[in-house]
């Protein structure tokens, strides 16, 4: 069985990330800077979400033809039940301190 | 017409080729992955921030996949204590064994190697002892031998004989205790830390936590 996925702010902010385009497939660097998480903090997450099977990987030519191809990632369909259920319990965090602070 | 890297670029591409080195060969398209993207950081600073990263990526990535007994020396010295264990947990068995076959040669060289010098001291608990207790103490024997031989062929599971021998020898050390104080025999005089509690239980512990942990682990250079 795989494992459930480390619920830190990064991973949750980069299955977000994947979530929103979830049918695209994205790059590290674009990742990197829309999160804006540094390399090293994208790459451990981008390849345990892998190995836990919700990170589908895949090797894109490069439009430019100098360039190397690049490696390209989306979520899988567990990728996205699981990105969408963390999405959701942060939101109702969330709601719930708002709500706290007011009642104070 | 190409342009020259700056010092700066080709310092992140060193970087990088260095984290493609150091990341487990399991997950060597990762590091293709991280030095090809390199490619498509346009600002020298940015790749460079990039190829620092990435390093860090990959010793974290080496470290969790880091299996402990891989290490040539710790599996070496994981292999002695193993046979140690062995050897120890035997003994005793041996010893009753060369007294009750009148071996008394082997009974002298054996003596030598308890805390006295001499084997007649514990002709009593030799006596004393059940044969179940020598049993337990056999099996003991058994698994750790089983572990050294393990360990020796890299077997990821050598952490199941090495937990076993443990738990055999604790078992025996607790249902031997009141034959030793029925005859009185005092087995080792001042018996240190290191002989009592490091060698035969911290130390298997420690090896069967280093051996079961990597067992888990995919192997750093598939």
């Amino acid at each position: 069985m795989a494992r459930p996925p480390n619920r830190s702010v990064q991973t949750r902010l980069v299955l977000a990330a994947l979530l929103e385009q979830s049918a695209e497939w994205r790059h590290g660097y674009d990742l990197s800077k829309q999160t804006d998480l540094p390399s090293g903090t994208l790459y451990p997450i981008l390849i345990r979400l892998a190995g836990q099977g919700l990170l589908e990987e895949s090797w894109a030519p490069s439009e430019t033809p100098s360039r190397p191809p690049r490696h390209s990632y989306r979520l899988t369909a567990s990728g996205v039940t699981t990105a969408r259920e963390l999405v959701l319990e942060e939101r109702a965090t969330t709601r719930s301190l708002r709500t706290s602070r007011a009642t104070r | 017409m190409t342009t020259r890297a700056t010092p700066t670029r080709r310092l992140a591409d060193s970087l990088v080729r260095y984290a493609a080195r150091v990341i487990p060969g399991v997950l060597g398209h990762w590091a293709q992955a991280m030095q090809n993207e390199l490619a498509y950081v346009a600002d020298d600073r940015e790749a460079l921030r990039w190829a620092t990263g990435c390093v860090g990526s990959a010793h974290a990535a080496r470290l969790r996949h880091l299996y402990l007994l891989d290490i040539p020396t710790v599996r070496a010295a994981g292999i002695v204590l193993a046979a140690f264990c062995a050897f120890q947990m035997t003994f005793a068995t041996a010893m009753t064994a060369s007294y009750r076959l009148h071996a008394l040669g082997a009974m002298d060289v054996m003596g030598w190697m308890t805390p006295g010098d001499d084997y007649r001291r514990f002709i009593p608990l030799m006596e004393a002892i059940p044969a179940w207790l020598h049993g337990l103490l056999l099996a003991a024997g058994a698994c750790y031998l089983v572990a050294t031989f393990w360990l020796v062929g890299r077997r990821r599971a050598a952490y199941l004989p090495l937990l076993l021998g443990v738990i055999l020898t604790l078992v025996t050390r607790l249902l031997e205790r009141p034959f030793i104080a029925a005859v009185g025999v005092v087995v080792v005089p001042n018996p240190s830390l290191l002989s009592a509690v490091l060698l035969p239980i911290v130390f298997p512990l420690l090896l069967v936590f280093a051996a079961w942990s990597g067992s888990r682990r995919e192997p750093v250079d598939a």
